[in-house]
């Protein structure tokens, strides 16, 4: 894979060519063109600066672009953070000391669903001033900056998805062979895990957990707590608990759904370069078609035409009279 | 040794090189092309290339100084005057600048002087100036390359440059090789050659698997384009012809609107991947699997009552709308293939091909074809294909009746843009200088491998013919490839087993040879073949090609037979 790299001799060519110029132009000048010339040239150039500096400003959803940028870096790290906690809480060999790590785990997951919900929200700017765009170059720069940015929120929605669902799917396995051996402490076991669990409102691990195991575990600690004012306390708490992870869900549900939307024609050929700008090239293509049909519509104007007769025949007649009546 | 990915690291450079911002790509027509078959939209949106542009647009969009432009085209004297033009008055605020080959010294001098507002940060030149369809596979899109037997200049000037774009990426500094028998093979190899000892400092590489680029014309094989195929992309190519991995559709009663054109790209496609050489039974077999597994997913998709089901709904919805668009493409493809095969007969049409391919038994031949051409479910270029094919075959045999075939043709109404073509084919051919002939070639080792064929059966019908390439490479891998027929260019004989092999051939190649390359390369590890043409045909591009070749040479062959 050779390259070539000619910037030098480029830049070296250039700048031989501009110092050319600058002699050439010295010898070239009288006193007046080299004191009047560049002052009358001046205006002109600084004015074309200006409107230069005018159309070089990105627009303004350019900081929508960058922070989700941003966003997606972070998001990547805090992932990548993530899946290393799953796979040393893993490794290690009970579940007794959680403390530390589960609170660590339990902020990250609280901090990437934030995270995906905001760098969503920029995303939804950026496509709010695609749909204000007036100047189609910019408008198609907006649309692609919003098409990049879901898709890759979307990869690392999916991405955090699967390595949750891989080590919730590993807790599991492994609890189902602890069960095995120690079918005594099962309770106990259960019992403190399930509390640890309901401590985080991290939604992604423990929903569908949650509803299978829900009311075992109710009953189980239903059977311990004897005061009917607590347990009423209890079951409007978990009501409450319920609601938030449920709200939740469908929140991250709802983003996913309409980034998916956003990014579904991948390997179609509506992802082809070069079939876009051919049909880019097609409409314009079709503008200067109707452009066309418009002048022409606009040169054949019956009624301009009628117009044109009528006031021709009045001046004839009215001569006509004219010349009779006299 | 893979073309794609050394385009795909072509262009990664090319987006990483100008750092963060927001970009444009600024190409011609050709590399408009290359970009494309290596990456899709939604890859290189995320390297923040979020415009595209055209450099020879008629109407360009208005500046946008915010944006960095990468500005990747051919070398060509167009392009470059353009580049000035765009330098002289920028449209966006820098500019990036890769030729997709090398470069005279007075064309940047040129750019340099254009550029006054100095907006140029970069100049490079980056080898990728060939269309990479498949690993092993590269094409340069040059239609009807000959005229009159010899190259048209333009042409050959191109394909000089293709091929050693090719050489400098895949970083090959090769032997060549030519097929002497070819004026044209001769005078591809002497040019390369020209430009090797020119440009020499670029290809100063470490050379540790002896590449060698073998030189091949298509006029010493003119068979293999004109079978019919029965592979997967060699079929769709033969029958709805692929365009830089593009099927145009539109033409197919009652398709939906996003199905008109699709893309068939083994990069972006698992399934088209996997299958692309399987034979059109296998694929009917996979397209059925494909279909039930789709079904059995979307029934799960269709209840989502409960959280869990939301939840898993929300994790495969992306791979779901994936797989039904890569289900509705295939099976839409395929209901086509199958169509067609139906509809013109194309079963006993491709039987009788091979059988004049690999067999001689003349007059039964004859009596096939001749009630074939009575069949009006025949197409017309089918029915040419099979005249062309014995013309080919029995030119020679002292009764054939390719005259009287001709008057069949032109009585079932076949126009006249392909009857011609049994003639020209003769011509473009070069029958008659032919020392081997091409149906009965090494005799002894034919009758062998025939003996045992006739041992094990012909596994199927549809695929006996083998291209002559597969020999030649074999060959040569062998290191028994004659050194009278394909000599060396220069004195310098290579000693050892080659390891990597560029074969270019002439002329445009075929996706049936591509499958046979593919095939040699799984059976022997320790070499690597890439094979590239001017194009790569079907029946219809070869026509074309043919018929272009042959202009301007004198019919030798109407006079003798008529």
């Amino acid at each position: 894979m050779a390259t070539r790299n000619l910037t030098e001799p480029f830049i070296l060519m250039r700048n031989n060519a501009l110092q050319s110029k600058h002699i050439y132009a010295e010898q070239n000048l009288s006193d007046r063109m080299a004191l009047v010339g560049p002052d009358s040239s001046r205006p002109d150039s600084v004015e074309l600066k200006g409107t230069n500096t005018n159309d070089g400003t990105p627009p303004a959803w350019t900081d929508a672009l960058e922070e989700t940028q941003y966003i997606l870096s972070r998001l990547r790290i805090k992932i990548d953070n993530l899946s290393e906690l799953h796979a040393k809480q893993l490794t290690r060999p009970t579940l007794d000391d959680t403390s530390q790590e589960e609170r660590q785990m339990e902020q990250l997951t609280r901090e990437i669903g934030r995270a995906f919900s905001s760098g969503y929200q920029q995303v939804q700017i950026v496509k709010a001033a695609a749909r204000h765009e007036t100047r189609p170059a910019e408008r198609q720069l907006a649309n692609s900056a919003v098409l990049a940015l879901s898709s890759a929120l979307q990869d690392l929605g999916l991405r955090y998805r699967t390595s949750q669902a891989n080590y919730l799917q590993q807790i599991n396995s492994r609890e189902e062979r602890n069960r095995q051996y120690f079918t005594e402490d099962e309770t106990l076991l259960r019992n403190v895990t399930t509390d640890s669990w309901l401590s985080e409102p991290s939604y992604e691990e423990n929903s569908s957990d949650y509803w299978q195991q829900g009311p075992r575990q109710q009953e189980s600690v239903l059977l311990q707590i004897d005061d009917p004012e607590q347990r009423m306390r209890l079951a409007e708490e978990r009501e409450k608990e319920v609601g938030h992870i449920v709200q939740s869900i469908s929140d991250l549900n709802h983003i996913f759904k309409d980034l998916a939307n956003m990014v579904q024609d991948q390997g179609t050929i509506l992802d082809r370069i070069d079939y876009n700008i051919e049909q880019t090239q097609v409409q314009v293509y079709e503008g200067y078609k109707q452009l066309k049909k418009a002048d022409s519509y606009q040169k054949a104007n019956r009624k301009l035409y009628c117009i044109m007769v009528l006031a021709a025949s009045i001046i004839l007649l009215s001569f006509l009279f004219i010349l009779f009546k006299t | 040794m893979n073309v794609v990915t050394a385009l795909k690291f072509y262009i990664t450079k090319m987006t990483e090189e100008s750092g963060p911002g927001m970009k444009v790509l600024l190409m011609d027509k050709q590399t408009t092309s290359i970009v494309s078959l290596a990456y899709s939209q939604s890859e290189i949106l995320l390297k923040e290339v979020y415009l595209f542009e055209r450099i020879d647009a008629t109407v360009r969009s208005d500046g946008l100084k915010h944006l960095k432009c990468i500005v990747f085209i051919r070398p060509t004297k167009e392009n470059v005057a353009l580049l000035c033009n765009e330098l002289r008055y920028p449209k966006y605020g820098v500019y990036y600048i890769y030729f997709s080959n090398i470069i005279a010294k007075a064309d940047i001098k040129l750019l340099a002087e254009s550029d006054e507002q100095e907006v140029v940060r970069e100049v490079h030149e980056f080898y990728a100036d060939y269309l990479a369809v498949s690993p092993h596979l590269f094409a340069l899109g040059i239609s009807a390359c000959s005229q009159g037997l010899t190259w048209n200049p333009t042409h050959l000037h191109r394909t000089v440059q293709g091929i050693t774009s090719v050489l400098l990426s895949l970083k090959k500094y090769p032997y060549i090789r030519y097929q002497h028998s070819s004026e044209m093979a001769k005078r591809l190899a002497e040019k390369i050659r020209e430009v090797l000892g020119k440009e020499s400092n670029s290809f100063n590489f470490r050379q540790e698997s002896n590449p060698i680029l073998l030189i091949l014309d298509r006029r010493d094989d003119p068979i293999t384009p004109l079978l019919n195929q029965w592979t997967y992309q060699a079929m769709v190519h033969e029958l709805l012809t692929i365009n830089n991995n593009r099927v145009d559709l539109s033409n197919v009663k009652g398709i939906s609107k996003e199905l008109k054109e699709v893309v068939l790209s083994g990069e972006h496609d698992e399934f088209y991947a996997n299958n692309l050489y399987l034979n059109f039974g296998e694929i009917g077999q996979t397209i059925k699997e494909l279909m039930e597994e789709f079904q059995r997913k979307a029934k799960k998709h269709q209840k989502v009552e409960s959280i869990a089901d939301m939840k898993n709904f929300v994790e495969t919805y992306p791979m779901f709308k994936k797989m039904s668009g890569t289900v509705s493409k295939h099976v839409t493809v395929v209901g086509e293939l199958s169509s067609l095969v139906g509809q013109y007969d194309l079963l006993k049409v491709s039987e009788l091909e091979q059988e004049l391919s690999c067999q001689s038994e003349h007059s039964a031949q004859l009596q096939k074809i001749k009630r074939l051409l009575n069949n009006p479910r025949i197409r017309d270029i089918d029915a040419t294909r099979l005249v062309m094919l014995y013309a080919l075959h029995y030119v020679k045999h002292t009764n054939n009746d390719i005259t009287g075939l001709l008057d069949m043709l032109k009585k079932r109404g076949v126009p006249e843009k392909y009857t011609k073509l049994i003639h020209n084919v003769l011509e473009y051919s070069g029958v008659h200088t032919r020392q081997s002939n091409l149906f009965d070639r090494e005799a002894v080792a034919k009758i062998t491998k025939k003996l045992f064929k006739g041992l094990s059966g012909v596994d199927n019908i549809y695929t006996q013919h083998t291209p002559l390439l597969v020999e030649t490479l074999e060959d040569l891998i062998k290191e028994k490839l004659s050194t009278q027929v394909f000599p060396y260019l220069g004195n310098m004989i290579m000693s050892r087993r080659p390891h990597d092999i560029i074969v270019f051939m002439i002329g445009g190649t075929t996706y049936e040879e591509s499958l046979a390359v593919h095939n040699l390369n799984k059976q022997n590890p320790g070499t690597k073949i890439i094979l590239g043409g001017t194009t790569i045909h079907n029946f219809e591009s070869f026509a074309e090609e043919v018929q272009h070749a042959t202009t301007g040479t004198a019919p030798r062959y109407r006079t003798r037979n008529n």
